[in-house]
């Protein structure tokens, strides 16, 4: 009786743990798996995953099963900003230069 | 179709040809080749990059390519799709993700290569750390 609950990147970090086993006696979701796993509120943007699909936070999840946590992802190249960094890169994307 | 993950540096270009002789059953059949080859900057948000590394969720990753290759399948008319992304540890100018699409014609290819390049910003699990002269940080997309 027990779920595997993994946890990614700055999630992983913050939480100083990157794997714990839940009992799974009374779990009923998604979101009651992070609350007994971190005992934190859920950081804004927080995104789940069961059995390796992406999943809500309202998804039942059953004795055996892998939940994950993690933060929005950022594959592909980067158009993105960050804390602590001016949003530079946006503006140089788009802006057309001579080949 | 084949996607792959690799914490080994990559030469797109290779891959492709590698990918085209295992497959002779392509030949005659594809009139375009749509290739997206996205390769690590060393200036990111007016930072300059010593390296970056790419975190990944095994598993989730390959099966989150594998139904974006599929998805482009079942909506445009293409022939093959090979995606390779890199994990691990990288430095400015290695290729990050190689996306090649092969159809009949121009216009699937275009749009198929596209949607899974897309893809990668949005539904696939890699999250990246850089690492600046002031030190490591996560890159986290901006909200919606």
């Amino acid at each position: 009786m027990s779920i595997t609950v993994r946890f990614f990147a700055s999630v992983r970090e913050r939480l100083g743990k990157a794997e714990v086993v839940l009992n799974a006696a009374g779990v009923r979701d998604v979101a009651d798996v992070w609350a007994r796993a971190t005992g934190e509120p859920r950081p804004a943007r927080l995104l789940a995953a069961v059995n390796l699909e992406h999943a809500g936070f309202d998804r039942p999840v059953r004795d055996g099963d892998e939940v994950a946590f993690f933060p929005p992802v950022t594959g592909g190249q980067t158009t993105f900003t960050t804390e602590n960094t001016e949003d530079t890169e946006a503006k140089e994307d788009n802006e057309k230069r001579p080949l | 179709m084949k996607v792959q993950v690799t914490d080994a540096p990559f030469d797109p270009w290779r891959e492709i040809e590698s990918y085209r002789r295992e497959h002779p059953e392509l030949a005659g059949k594809y009139g375009a080749t749509a290739i997206f080859v996205g390769t690590l900057r060393e200036l990111s948000h007016g930072a300059q990059v010593s390296t970056m590394t790419l975190e990944h969720y095994p598993g989730m990753t390959e099966r989150e390519l594998e139904a974006t290759c599929r998805e482009a399948a079942g909506r445009w008319d293409i022939l093959d799709c090979l995606v390779l992304h890199r994990v691990g540890k990288l430095a400015p100018d290695e290729p990050i993700v190689l996306v090649a699409v092969w159809a009949a014609h121009r216009a699937p290819a275009f749009d198929a290569c596209r949607h899974v390049v897309e893809a990668l910003k949005s539904r696939v699990p890699f999250w990246k750390r850089e690492r600046t002269a002031s030190g490591e940080r996560w890159v986290e997309p901006e909200s919606p």
